[in-house]
């Protein structure tokens, strides 16, 4: 049936022992370190699939973690502290992308939003050898909007309304470039 | 509206409800019904649902290299403050000596983490896990070394964190850090050119401990940048 072939549960990473997330809150950097080591991965694959860039994924990711020590003591384990990373990130990358956006915005207002992303995040590049570097190399060249939704919905798993919200678009909006971006994909995948 | 006779077109009008499972199961079935009986409608949703399957279960990616050391350097430093400017008004050269002595020995617990993790970072993180100077922990040898050259040398350390993160910070941002540096350095060449001519002069020690703590608190500053931010 081809929708049991959309039922795939997405692979979840290990959440983070709660000790650890209270130690680091209280200021323990070793036990931040732990946590680092457990969700840097994850953190990384968010930044360099948002950006497609991998120079640029290592610094965001640095950002994001920088964020999280500042952010810890606010953590109120309302939900799983991987959910709570996961959503900090998308949120430095959109962040860095519209301070980014807006210094450009003043020397070149002309460009169109693809070569903006290529000069704020360097051109696509391509993804090491592996299993999946069909799909990753095709992800890295949608156009900016489209790989966004694409990652947040079909890789990372966010709701639409989610979405809508992270980037300030309408749910409608979200369901078109996610549209898009797959249809994009297939095209590039046949080449 | 019944779909008997689906189109293609109607098809791809339909496929984004599809995919979202937001279809009720009667226009569900018809559209599968179309696609097992259209070659061409049967393998684009054939290839869409592997791209939705294949997205989910990708594998994580892993950095070129370890980035802890970066993180470290950023979370470490601003545990201990150092003295406010203004805080203490020196009247002499022996007060401003011992003025001096407490800042840098702040300045010392403050920056330490700094710059050991930035010049060590390529050791065996658990060997120096021993060694590693705590933020919060006073560092008991600043009081040997003179004044003046526990300043200078906590600033060439910090310098060299600056120098290995230059490229990933902003360039207007380092063009007005270096700027004010410039500032900051003349005012400290004026004062310890004034000192030596009269050396007990309390207000020039106290021009020459204002500049060196800003030049210590700009470059600290500067060394904490997030990157292009």
């Amino acid at each position: 049936m081809l929708m049991a072939a959309l039922d795939v549960v997405s692979s979840t990473p290990v959440d983070t022992p709660v000790p650890d997330v209270a130690l680091a809150a209280s200021g323990d950097r070793r036990a931040f370190e732990r946590l680092y080591r457990t969700h840097l991965n994850h953190v990384y694959s968010i930044c360099v699939r948002m950006t497609g860039n991998r120079a640029r994924a290592e610094e965001l990711t640095q950002d994001v973690f920088v964020r999280a020590w500042e952010k810890l003591p606010l953590f109120r384990g309302e939900s799983a502290f991987s959910t709570w990373l996961h959503r900090l990130a998308v949120n430095v990358v959109l962040n860095a992308r519209k301070v980014e956006g807006r210094e450009r915005s003043r020397t070149a207002p002309e460009s169109d939003e693809r070569d903006e992303a290529e000069e704020m995040f360097g051109a696509a590049e391509p993804a090491p050898v592996a299993e999946r570097m069909d799909l990753e190399a095709a992800i890295a060249t949608l156009p900016p909007g489209a790989r966004k939704v694409f990652v947040l919905h079909d890789v990372e798993g966010f709701k639409h309304e989610e979405i809508a919200e992270m980037l300030g678009v309408t749910s409608g909006g979200s369901k078109a470039q996610l549209h898009r971006a797959r249809m994009l994909l297939r095209e590039a995948l046949q080449r | 509206m019944t779909y008997e006779l689906l189109t293609c077109e109607a098809l791809d009008a339909l496929l984004p409800d599809y995919l979202e499972g937001d279809l009720d199961s009667g226009t569900r079935a018809v559209v599968e019904d179309h696609a097992r009986s259209c070659p061409r409608c049967e393998a684009l949703l054939g290839d869409l649902a592997t791209i939705v399957r294949d997205a989910r279960a990708l594998p994580a990616l892993a950095p070129s290299r370890d980035l802890w050391a970066g993180i470290e350097a950023r979370i470490q430093a601003p545990v201990v403050s150092l003295p406010a400017p203004g805080a203490a008004r020196l009247r002499s050269r022996w007060h401003a000596t011992a003025w001096l002595g407490a800042a840098a020995a702040a300045l010392i617990a403050a920056t330490a983490g700094i710059t050991y993790t930035v010049t060590m970072h390529h050791a065996e993180h658990a060997q120096l896990a021993a060694a590693r100077p705590s933020a919060g922990t006073p560092v008991t040898n600043v009081a040997v070394l003179p004044v003046e050259r526990v300043y200078d040398q906590e600033i060439a350390r910090l310098q060299r964190v600056l120098q290995e993160r230059r490229s990933t910070l902003d360039s207007g941002t380092v063009t007005v850090i270096e700027r004010n540096l410039r500032i900051i350095d003349a005012a400290i060449a004026q004062s310890r050119a004034a000192l030596e001519k009269d050396p007990a002069s309390g207000l020039l020690n106290d021009q020459l401990n204002s500049a060196l703590t800003q030049k210590v608190e700009l470059l600290r500053t500067a060394a904490l940048l997030p990157a292009r931010t």
